[in-house]
């Protein structure tokens, strides 16, 4: 049986240039290992998101990505869901968790920023 | 030295000559006999003492006296010609001689032993002349001895037993006269009236009354010239008045008192306001604030050392040409230059002027400024007080050339900058100390979050207790603007400094009535273009400033938020854009900032001016948003 280790991480507040950093660095933290494989970003208290947020997602997606991992975006809001779309992420990633993977052996970790 | 009228000497005369007349009348004198000896004889007493008290006017009267009683004792014309000759003679002789022997000459007063001894030498040189001139009828008969002997011995006793208490008496019923008559020429001195001798007067006679008299018309004259003086005096005090007044409806009219200033989002208020320090002060204050155009906001104080209605005239022109130097664009060290220059060829009371002009760029809070030796602005950023960086110059319109130099200041949200004239730190108590610096510097640090009106009151309220009832020789101008709100910020350019940037843009915006959706659409627009300046404007290291302001614009029915720089020239409009599509090993991340922001506002536009890279980023307002 395969384990999918499942990163989730919710993200609070604005997600630009000032804290994008934090959470490169949150990130690094938990990435430096092959096992987790999918991302679970959980944006239902992000206000907004900008590149430098999306140059985050972007490498952590890249990351994932070469194991065939997926990352996931959860409850953004209007906003988010926007800027995810107008730069062409939406195709990029699962938005609003209906791609669901089995819950199996969720390892859970939180990154609040 | 100086006298009254004819009249005066005229009644001298005649008064001597009624006097000899009636001392001599009865005793029926003719030269032809012979008087008995030492017979008193009032006459021979009554010319030397009419010649020392009244000099030449008693003589001369008694000259008359003797005349008439000859002529009424029945005498013929050698008679009366002898004696008017022999009284004449007596009488002036005795004042010649009395006003030129001896030391301490002064008017006979006869207190003392000395002055009858003096008298009495005299009277005796008198006697042997006028024995001689009765002789000479008797020349050449047995008669001429005695007659000599009998007319020396006669006048001599008689002027000198006679004589004496005459004087004195005299000399006591004059006192008063006398001391009065000296008071009244210490008095006309006093008045500027010259300098008066009252011997060299007395040689001419015992003239108190003279004396008084042409003391008081001296004191008189002057007193008339003193009072067209003070007439004049209250003239052009009233002159000055009026024209002070006058001085200071012209400076009140010209200078608005309180102003709010808006321009789209920004709000600041200014308060100024002049102590005068009322007629015939020191200094006139003179300031003025105005739009030069929507954007640009001018301050201006100045001071000069002259007062009244030229200093208002100078200001005047100043004012004008500032204002319209300012309107053309021109940059304070510019227009300084060149009002100073033209103002040196007016200032023809050779005033001396302090100026400050400060030109505030509403959109983005730059101040800049140049002074001309004027007391430097006070800047309140938060808590933190300091005077505004820059050179003291030279003064205005004092020099020929002039080279101003300037510098520039950020002002924010809450900040306050205080101008004022050298007067207001210079307040003087009763006992001569200055309200200076430190007590203002700490009034202003009170002062946080105060309107611009309240600290300006609260300042004059307190350099009026300090100066107390002392009267000012200064105006007191304080002038305060107070940034309430602000469409613009200025931060370094560093990545830690943006949040700040869309802070104030949400603060702003949110003033501006502008929808929630709109505000986070600009938030994440400006997160990009800032993290573009703060990554690129200023390479290897170099330090530098992002501006941020924000704006809606009514007739286009959009907001806009505008970011500046002065960094590397550099056009995000025209940079490439990202690639939006392909799998995320594909993906870069570099163009994706622009793109973002040219897909969350409707128009996006770049220029470069005046060395700044200015982006405007603008999204509509929806139709059914509050404007």
């Amino acid at each position: 049986m395969k384990v999918i280790y499942t990163l989730t991480v919710k993200v609070d507040g604005r997600l630009d240039t000032s804290t994008a950093p934090e959470l490169d660095g949150a990130l690094a933290k938990v990435l430096y290992s092959d096992r987790i494989n999918d991302i679970r970003f959980d944006f239902s208290d992000l206000e907004y998101i900008s590149s430098s947020g999306l140059r985050v997602i972007l490498a952590a997606l890249k990351k994932v990505g070469a194991k065939r991992g997926k990352v996931y975006i959860e409850n953004a809001n209007a906003t988010v869901k926007s800027i995810l779309s107008m730069t062409g992420f939406d195709t990029m990633l699962e938005i609003d968790g209906d791609g669901g993977e089995a819950d199996t052996a969720v390892q859970s970790e939180q990154a609040e920023v | 030295m100086y006298r009254t009228g004819r009249g005066a000497k005229l009644w001298t005369v005649i008064t001597s000559a009624a006097v000899f007349f009636v001392f001599s009348y009865p005793f029926k004198m003719s030269a032809a006999e012979i008087p008995r000896l030492f017979e008193i004889n009032l006459a021979a007493a009554a010319a030397p003492v009419l010649g020392l008290l009244f000099g030449i006017y008693g003589a001369a009267g008694a000259a008359v006296g003797g005349i008439a009683a000859a002529f009424f004792s029945g005498g013929g014309a050698g008679d009366c010609l002898f004696w008017a000759a022999s009284a004449f003679f007596a009488a002036f002789g005795t004042h010649i001689l009395w006003y030129n022997m001896g030391k301490n000459i002064r008017p006979p007063f006869m207190k003392n032993f000395s002055e009858a001894v003096k008298y009495a030498i005299i009277v005796f040189t008198v006697s042997v002349a006028s024995a001689f001139m009765s002789a000479v009828y008797f020349y050449g008969n047995a008669n001429f001895t005695k007659a000599l002997v009998t007319v020396l011995a006669n006048n001599f006793v008689s002027a000198f037993v006679i004589g004496i208490p005459i004087v004195r008496f005299v000399n006591a019923a004059v006192e008063p006269i006398r001391k009065a008559a000296d008071d009244m020429e210490d008095l006309a001195i006093q008045f500027g009236g010259g300098t008066f001798s009252g011997a060299d007067t007395e040689k001419n006679g015992f003239c108190e009354t003279e004396r008084l008299l042409s003391a008081l018309s001296i004191i008189n004259a002057k007193a008339e010239g003193h009072i067209a003086e003070l007439e004049r005096n209250a003239a052009e005090k009233e002159r000055i008045k009026t024209e002070n007044e006058l001085a200071e409806r012209i400076q009140s009219s010209l200078t608005p008192k309180n102003v709010k200033l808006a321009f789209r989002g920004v709000e600041a208020d200014i308060f100024a306001q002049t102590q005068t320090c009322g007629h015939g002060g020191g200094s006139y204050d003179c300031y003025d604030f105005f739009m030069a155009d929507e954007r640009h906001a001018a301050l201006l104080i100045a001071e000069s050392s002259a007062i009244g209605v030229s200093a208002a005239m100078f200001f005047l022109a100043v004012r004008q040409l500032i204002r319209s130097a300012v309107g053309e664009g021109k940059s304070p060290a510019e227009i300084l230059d060149e009002t100073s220059r033209i103002m040196y060829s007016e200032n023809r009371e050779d005033m001396i002027v302090s100026l400050w002009l400060g030109v505030l760029e509403l959109d983005t809070g730059k101040l800049t400024y140049s002074g001309a030796a004027h007391d430097p602005p006070i800047v309140m950023h938060g808590k933190k007080c300091s005077y505004l960086n820059s050179d003291v110059n030279i003064f205005f319109a004092c020099f020929e050339g002039s080279s101003f130099s300037e510098h520039c200041e950020y002002l924010g949200r809450n900040d306050m900058l205080l101008l004022y004239s050298g007067g207001t730190v210079g307040a003087k108590d009763s006992d001569g100390n200055s309200y200076g610096a430190d007590r203002f510097f700490g009034e202003m640090s009170g002062c946080r979050n105060l309107s611009a009106k309240t600290v300006v009151w609260r300042i004059l309220k307190s350099v009026n207790a300090f100066c107390g009832t002392a009267v000012q020789e200064r105006d007191m101008t304080l002038f305060a603007l107070k940034i309430n709100h602000c469409s613009s910020i200025t931060v370094q350019a560093e990545k830690g400094n943006i949040r700040k940037l869309s802070d104030f843009a949400e603060s702003c915006l949110t003033r501006l009535r502008c929808p929630e959706d709109i505000i986070t659409g600009f938030k994440i627009a400006i997160d990009e273009a800032a993290a573009n300046v703060c990554g690129y404007a200023y390479p290897d290291g170099k330090r530098g400033t992002v501006t941020l302001s924000c704006l809606y614009e009514r007739k286009k029915r959009r907001y806009s938020v505008i970011i500046s720089d002065y960094g590397v020239p550099f056009n995000p409009v025209l940079a490439p854009s990202a690639k939006i599509d392909g799998t995320a090993a594909e993906r870069k991340i570099g163009g994706l900032g622009i793109h973002i922001i040219k897909e969350l506002t409707d128009d996006v536009r770049y220029r470069y001016s005046g060395g700044k890279n200015i982006l405007t980023m603008s999204i509509n307002a929806k139709k059914d948003s509050a404007h």
